[in-house]
């Protein structure tokens, strides 16, 4: 018995598995390729689900720059709850990008073998903190208070954590782009960001800082001291040599020009033909139509918003942003269905633009497929630090005429091809974002920090001036011979379609039109002609419209609530970090 | 020594017929030797046997399933042998790990179910024959598709992540978790086995150890006999079908619904809706969806051997269609035991057994029940030119496609091929030692097949893809244990065991994907576009166990009975400082019936008190789940790598420590017999991945996984009965019934982590919580208490109905849920208004939040049952089996979301019946809260139809709504089968042959709305429970069969 124990007894070996399958974290970082690998799904993966719906949503619809009253309706109606599934899936996402970016950073302290050289360590340490603070940073714009941690141990140790206060997130968010910019070399290798990445990202946090103030009910004043930071990191990133404004606008937004000149930050997807779920740029469905591609797509009811219309028939000149952005009548895309001939928009609608990108062919040699875009994500690119520029030179005065800040606000209309502006003003500034940025999903970032810096004035802008969740089917858009769009809107309401006047005619926002069905111009109407009949047809016939309000309820999203059933501290007061200082 | 005395005896011959004692039929087959001899005869097709034998020696009449009859031959001629049945089996041999026991010696708990009970009824799979018949077990099927998942849960549940018992088939180990959704035994063809052995307690199932802590099920499979050969052709043709339909709007209501739904949400109005009164009923996607489908299953056996040489060779094959489209389960399987004397000491033996069996997935793998449900009833399954009909308003961004093209045109299926083998060799070098030496293993390959055509219908283009991956597991073991029993005047009786066994496993896998496919003739991977393809595949991670065992049986004077074990197991789960676990177990039984006091007690046949502890581990958590590893995923620079778990260097071995008292008692020569049985178990060091809000853990496992920890306690408490009696026994008409009654309640008594709870969720939704001092799994949301009807329900009133006043002489409001403030949202059109549900403030603070939630539901049944009947009469065999869950509850989710009034797609009919909201004065203000109510309040049976779009009350949150009785009794088999008379036989040379028709599922008493109450967990996850998450329902099932033995 012993001796038959003895003869097939295992030994330590037996019992000492090693994964065959994958790299353990003890040998991975063993060379400088390794290390830089380690960083790249900080790029795709851990962004998937904030990307995959809900950045449109909360990037873009609250922003007013487009809807679909059938995806993320949730959003533009400003009625997210506790229990919207994309709402807890972003801010899930946004949280793995902090825990891998820790758990990376953890990492390369821990298991770096001697064969790492110290500068490309260094790399991704930089860019581990640069994107935490991003992450942090939509965070704080989309919740307001979060839960900082460093530690992922400390974490899973103890989960139930309060919340920490927003100025010690923004002071969390600028140390990890300060420390970005310590570790990021002077120029990046084979896109990976160089440390002008996170001089750019802090200038934004900075300039987000200078004006933060959650306890204040009024508009407030920016940190003058903080301000001109921002301006000097805006001056370097912008000389830094190694970004340049696109020439063609339109060329930002092709697959074939990812990484381009202008971009300082973006989410990179792997290639649609890996198929593989979690790390595609799975959007493409929910913009594109079926008409303009040959993947499967559902994003047909997704067009601009009235406002949108309303801010580009104010100056038509500026059609090049607007052409780019949507789809408008009769407007001519050589590069869209190419092999055709090109595609000409031939529907009296306006349908959603930025990001879709044509046919398997056109994006060649790129690739595409159903959920899987080649296009990046766009985190931050040049234009946004002009404006960034001109803002923070503006700083708390009304007007500026500063040759600095018009110069900066003005590169970027240049490039526009529309006219210089010789005075701006922060409606300029908003006004500007807005055409540059619809439908990048940025906008409404900026607005929740303006707001912060401007809770009345921003209150006034979502409610006064926006008319939101207005819907427009196929039929309700015509592109006038002026360059200018007349639209007429489906107001959410009962049995109300069209607004139409006592006589029948229906309303369009220059103009009165025989019917809804008949296009013939009975009158014309001027701006404020059109806004008085309007308001004045809204209240009789449009007894149930019921405009969506903002209010400090609903500028920030809940918590999600499965995350409040575990952790009750996510309803309490927020607490000051514990910055080890 | 015996020689000479055989030499003077005279010979003579002896001749006469076997029958059954209780039935006087003849029993043919039945073993007729000379008591110590080797040699002996058979009885033949008429009972009748002949044999020369030396006067004075005595004859051993065996056959099984009887007790074996001496009988002392005095003289030649004529001599009837009458056999009794084997009621109570307490001579039986049984199984009990590493060796084998009698019945009677049996110190902890372990029941038993043989071949009879196993071959009634339709039981595709193995886990199916133990639904309701062992106490303290209880399966459920989590699938009802061919082959689908079951879980077995023997005395509740012990752990929270796999909680499915260790299968030991012929000694070799088989865990019951799966990560599929198919059975692990799914290859297994029931025909083989002969019996069934469930170690509940944890003295029983200590021997195994490191793997025993869910219980232990043993599996044996039919061996060879000496005597003539016998062949046995066992085959059936079935029909199934699916019992119930759930009930969803057709076309008048549907067109109705979209009206007014398009009216309130300024959705375009449909022409062909204008008069849903003209309308038909439009397609029943139901009926569409499901088939009366076929089946049928062969088996062949073909058994015998000599003095030194047994075999046992079948052959089976089942082909079930399901009732889905789309789905559908094949069996092919081959098993051959071998085992030969070598010498007088060695006996050496082989079982090799080979399955292929063969699933269609794409109904489950696609959701197909969901899209039918969705689908509109104007679209219909196929246009006249053949194609698949679409809807034709698809301008809303969400298309549904056809639930019959995703059934046909989709391949997704699986090929599985299994091959389990062992060889062994029992040496016995001295009297009373043996040892035994085995090496086992089995080898799994799945293939696992998916492809889409390409397709465009309506604004839907779907790109084809073809998608091949192969899998490979390994897994061996290695044992050696040497037995050595002896005995000391008769008076203390000594078995020892000691033992060693090595057992490792691994698991690999190759993927790959092309598209591009010109037609869908060929789906192989080499004619898709080349440029497309992709490819994955993992080396896995080996794993191991070491063992080292020991047992001692002690009997003192056949009344008391001692069993120690103690097992020491090394796993490589763990890292270096918690490899290894010692299990011990002690049990004492005392067989009170043979106790000289109680010779006068002649009715009582049997009476045995048992008293076992033990202590077992479960060491099954992630490979490698102390280590850190990498993840790997594609980037926009290639493969890139990011960290994959949360390492755990100090996980350690989740251990259970039990108690079972139990007592067996035989009444009236064991015409009845009751077993009870209580048991206390803790488990301690729950091993889970743990359960993190999902700002720690990414919730749809985008990034680092949960680690692996020892989350905390569990205890299971239960008592179990059972009881079989023998009502009627005569000649012609005989009538026995078992039943089982299983009751076991469980409690979370202990987290490690401080103030922390378990959630279930699906989503980003919380469906269920466990926390200390309460069951596992929950359901866990709100409580619906009413309906805001009119202005004056949203604020609360007295007894009286008068309206209560806060100190400035406000009407107090009744709670609505909250903004981010964290006040209450406002009464609004779109915000809260009449039409929505009012949910209770728990908590009484004003508001409605997440601290409202309350446990709404417990999927744990309060008992469980079954009820078996045999009643033969003549040559008519009747049997009826009923089983039963009782008190468990269930979370319809299909129903939550299905009645949501606000998505697109086909509802429940319930939906027609939403709360209309009406103006008191047709010219006033629809914004007016006192100008609305709703109509009909009375009977409105889901919320009204909000013009926003979603209502910021979350009217389909999580709540008791959706929570239903889930208890049910079911008549699981009702069968008649005719035993062909034997005169019509003999001259066939036939020696039986049965015809029988069975009903499955033929009823189901329950008050559960959705297709099937029996709903098992998600994934076999005990926290999931009992959700109803389109769970593929089961099927009744018409079945003739004929049963032939030669």
């Amino acid at each position: 018995m012993g001796g038959v124990t003895l003869l097939t007894s295992c030994g330590k070996d037996f019992l000492d598995k090693k994964p065959t399958g994958q790299y353990t974290a003890e040998t991975f970082y063993s060379s400088d390729a390794a290390v830089r690998k380690g960083t790249e799904p900080l790029y795709n993966k851990a962004w998937f689900d904030f990307n995959r719906r809900a950045i449109v949503g909360m990037g873009s619809y609250r922003a007013n720059d487009a809807w679909n009253p059938y995806v993320s309706a949730e959003f533009a109606r400003f009625q997210v709850t506790a229990l919207t599934e994309d709402m807890g899936l972003a801010w899930s996402a946004l949280y793995n990008v902090v825990t891998m970016s820790n758990a990376t950073l953890y990492n390369l302290e821990q298991y770096c073998s001697d064969a790492v050289t110290e500068s490309v360590k260094n790399a991704a340490i930089g860019e581990c903190y640069l994107m935490r603070g991003w992450a942090y940073f939509y965070l704080l714009r989309g919740w307001g208070a979060n839960i900082l941690f460093e530690n992922n141990q400390d974490m899973v140790d103890n989960p139930i954590r309060p919340l920490n206060t927003e100025a010690d997130v923004l002071k969390f968010i600028i140390r990890d782009f300060r420390r970005a910019i310590e570790y990021l070399p002077e120029t990046g290798a084979d896109n990976h960001p160089s440390k002008y990445a996170a001089k750019a990202a802090l200038a934004k946090v900075l300039l987000a800082q200078s004006g933060w103030d959650d306890s204040a009910k009024g508009d407030h004043e920016r940190n003058n001291t903080t301000l001109k930071e921002v301006i000097a990191l805006c001056d370097e990133v912008i000389t830094s040599g190694q970004y340049r404004l696109m020439d063609n606008y339109e060329d930002l937004f092709k697959a074939q020009n990812n990484d381009n000149s202008e971009t300082i930050l973006a989410m990179r997807w792997a290639d649609p033909n890996s198929g593989e779920w979690g790390a595609m740029n799975a959007l493409y469905s929910d913009l594109a139509f079926p008409e303009v591609t040959d993947v499967n797509v559902w994003g047909g009811s997704l067009h601009a918003s009235v406002d949108m219309i309303d801010l580009y028939n104010e100056d038509p000149a500026d059609s090049i942003r607007r052409d780019v952005t949507f789809f408008t009548p009769n407007e001519y895309y050589s590069y869209i269905k190419a092999a055709d001939g090109g595609y000409t928009y031939a529907h009296n609608w306006i349908q959603c633009k930025k990001g879709v990108l044509g046919t398997k062919a056109d994006v060649a040699p790129c690739n595409l497929a159903q959920m899987a875009s080649p296009l990046n994500t766009y985190i931050q690119r040049l234009a946004d630090v002009y404006l960034m520029k001109a803002e923070a030179i503006l700083g708390n005065a009304e007007y500026t005429s500063d040759v600095e800040a018009l110069a900066a606000i003005n590169a970027v209309r240049r490039r526009a091809h529309v006219e210089p502006y010789a005075r701006i003003s922060f409606d300029d500034i908003l006004r500007e974002r807005r055409i540059e940025f619809c439908m990048e999903y940025f906008n409404w970032w900026d607005m929740a920090t303006y707001y912060r810096w401007k809770p009345q004035t921003m209150l006034d802008f979502f409610n006064n001036q926006q008319h939101r969740a207005w819907e427009m089917r196929e039929g309700c858009v015509l592109k006038n011979e002026d360059g200018t769009i007349s639209y007429r809107a489906v107001f959410p309401g009962t049995n109300n379609w069209y607004l139409t006047t006592e006589e029948g005619y229906c309303l369009w926002n220059d103009c009165l039109r025989t019917s809804i069905d008949d296009n013939t111009v009975v009158q014309k109407l001027t701006q404020s002609e059109y806004e008085a009949l309007r308001d004045k047809l809204l209240a009789e016939k449009g007894a149930d419209y019921q405009p969506i309000i903002l209010t400090t309820a609903n500028v920030f999203m809940p918590y999600p609530e499965s995350d409040v059933i575990q952790n009750h501290y996510l309803k309490e007061t927020p607490q000051p970090y514990d910055f080890g200082e | 020594m015996m020689l000479p005395l055989c030499a003077l005896a005279q010979t003579v011959s002896v001749s006469g017929t076997v029958t059954d004692a209780n039935t006087g039929e003849e029993v043919i087959g039945a073993t007729v030797k000379v008591k110590g001899a080797s040699a002996g005869t058979i009885t033949d097709a008429m009972g009748n046997y002949k044999i020369s034998v030396s006067s004075g020696s005595t004859l051993e009449v065996s056959y099984v399933g009887y007790q074996t009859k001496q009988v002392k031959v005095t003289k030649g001629g004529q001599l009837d042998i009458q056999i009794a049945e084997d009621v109570n089996m307490l001579e039986q041999v049984v199984v009990v790990g590493y060796g084998v026991m009698k019945r009677s010696d049996l110190t902890g708990s372990v029941s038993s179910i043989d071949e009879k009970a196993i071959k009634q009824g339709v039981n595709t799979s193995l886990e199916q024959a133990m639904q309701g018949r062992i106490a303290g077990v209880q399966v459920t099927q989590n699938s009802g598709a061919p082959g689908g998942g079951i879980s077995v849960q023997i005395r509740g549940i012990n752990s929270l992540s796999g909680n499915e018992p260790l299968y030991v088939i012929d000694g070799i180990q088989v865990s019951g978790n799966t990560s599929s959704n198919n059975s692990v035994l799914s290859s297994i063809n029931p025909s083989d086995i002969t019996s069934i052995e469930v170690l509940k307690d944890a003295s029983a199932t200590a021997i195994y150890g490191s793997r025993a802590s869910n219980g232990v099920v043993l599996i044996t499979t039919k061996r060879g006999e000496e005597g003539k050969a016998k062949i046995q052709y066992e085959g059936y043709m079935g029909w199934q079908k699916l019992p119930k339909k759930l009930s969803v709007m057709n076309l008048p209501q549907y067109a109705d619904f979209y009206n007014v739904r398009a009216a309130i949400q300024g959705w375009g109005t449909r022409e062909d809706y204008k008069h849903p009164e003209l309308l038909t009923n439009g397609t029943d996607w139901q009926s569409e969806l499901f088939q009366v489908a076929f089946m049928h299953n062969h088996t062949l056996n073909i058994n015998g051997g000599n003095k030194d040489m047994h075999y046992s060779i079948s052959g089976g094959y089942l082909d079930q269609d399901g009732v889905g489209i789309g789905s559908g389960f094949t069996r092919a399987s081959f098993r051959g035991n071998f085992d030969t004397n070598v010498t007088n000491w060695l006996q050496i033996g082989t079982n090799v057994a080979y399955s292929n069996t063969k699933q269609l997935i794409t109904f489950t793998e696609s959701n197909v029940i969901s899209t039918a449900l969705s689908q509109f009833p104007d679209v219909a399954p196929r246009n006249p030119d053949g194609s698949y009909g679409v809807p034709e308003v698809n301008d809303f961004a969400t298309y549904y496609s056809n639930p019959i093209f995703e059934a046909n045109m989709k391949e997704n299926r699986t090929d599985n091929y299994q091959l389990d083998y062992n060889v062994f060799a029992n040496i016995t070098p001295l009297k009373g030692l043996n040892v035994r030496i085995e090496y086992g293993g089995n080898r799994g390959w799945l293939n696992s097949y998916y492809f889409v055509p390409e397709y465009t219908y309506g604004s839907i283009m779907v790109e084809s893809q073809s998608t091949r991956s192969k899998n490979m597991s390994k897994y061996a073991s290695f044992k050696q244990y040497a037995t050595y029993n002896f005995d000391f005047k008769n008076i203390h009786q000594f078995s020892v065991m000691l033992g060693h066994e090595s057992q490792w496993g691994n698991w690999e896998s190759l993927s790959a994907t092309r598209k591009g496919y010109i037609s869908d003739a060929i789906h192989s991977l080499n004619v898709g576009d080349s440029s497309t393809a992709t490819n994955s595949g993992d080396d896995g991670t080996e794993w191991g166990i070491e063992s080292y065992f020991g047992r001692l049986n002690y009997n003192l004077l056949d009344r008391y009975l001692i069993t120690a074990t103690l097992r020491a197991d090394g796993s490589s789960s763990f890292g270096e400082n918690n490899r290894w676990g010692w299990f011990p177990s002690a049990a004492f039984a005392w067989r009170i019936s043979n106790e000289p006091f109680m010779e006068k007690a002649k009715f009582i046949s049997n009476l045995k008190l048992r008293l076992g502890w033990g202590h077992v581990g479960n060491q099954s958590s992630g490979s490698y789940a102390y280590g850190a590893t990498m993840n790997n995923v594609a980037t926009a620079w290639g493969t890139g790598y990011y960290p994959g778990n949360f390492p755990n260097a100090n996980l350690k071995w989740e251990s259970t420590k039990a108690w079972n008292v139990g007592l067996d008692l035989s009444l009236f020569n064991n015409r009845i017999e009751f077993i009870v049985d209580w048991y206390y178990k803790n488990t301690d060091n729950l091993l889970m991945q743990a359960s993190l809000p999902s700002y720690v853990i990414n919730n749809d496992w985008m990034g680092m996984s949960a680690p692996w920890v020892n989350t905390g306690a569990i205890r299971n408490t239960g008592i179990e009965f059972t009881l079989n009696t023998v009502n009627i026994s005569k000649k012609d008409l005989q009538w026995r019934t078992s039943a089982t009654l299983s009751f076991n309640r469980n409690k979370l008594t202990a987290l490690n982590s401080e103030g922390s709870t378990i959630t279930g969720t699906i989503g980003t939704e919380t469906y269920t919580l466990s926390e200390i001092g309460g069951p596992v799994g929950r359901f866990y949301g709100y409580k619906v208490i009413g309906m805001f009807t009119q202005e004056s329900d949203f604020y609360q009133k007295n007894a009286q109905g008068e309206f209560l006043l806060d100190a400035s002489g406000n009407r107090v409001p009744v709670a609505r849920p909250v903004d981010t403030n964290g006040e209450l949202q406002p009464i609004a059109q779109n915000s809260v208004w009449v039409g929505d549900y009012i949910f209770e403030d728990i908590n009484g603070d004003g508001k409605i939040t997440e601290a409202d939630r309350t446990f709404i539901g417990n999927p744990n049944p309060k008992f469980t049952f079954g009820l078996n009947n045999t009643i033969t009469w003549k040559d008519f065999e009747l049997s009826f089996f009923l089983n039963g869950s009782i008190g468990g509850d269930i979370y319809n989710l299909v129903r939550q979301q299905h009645t949501n009034t606000q998505g697109y797609g086909n509802k429940m009919s319930d939906v027609a019946n939403y709360a209309r909201v009406s103006l008191y004065n047709p010219e006033g203000s629809a914004n007016d809260i006192t100008n609305v109510y709703v109509s009909n309040a009375a009977t409105a049976s889901v919320q009204r139809i909000s013009a926003a779009g979603t209502s910021l009350n979350d009217n389909n949150r999580v709540s008791d709504r959706f929570v239903e009785n889930g208890s049910y009794v079911r008549l699981k088999t009702l069968s008649l089968a005719w035993n062909l008379p034997k005169k019509w036989l003999a001259p066939l040379k036939l020696d039986w042959v049965q015809v029988y028709g069975n009903i499955q599922n033929l009823f189901t008493i329950s008050s559960y709305e959705g297709y099937d109450p029996e709903i098992g967990a998600q994934g076999q996850s005990v926290i999931l429970q009992g959700i109803d998450n389109y769970r593929y329902p089961s099927q009744r099932i018409y079945t003739f069969g004929l049963k032939v033995k030669f």
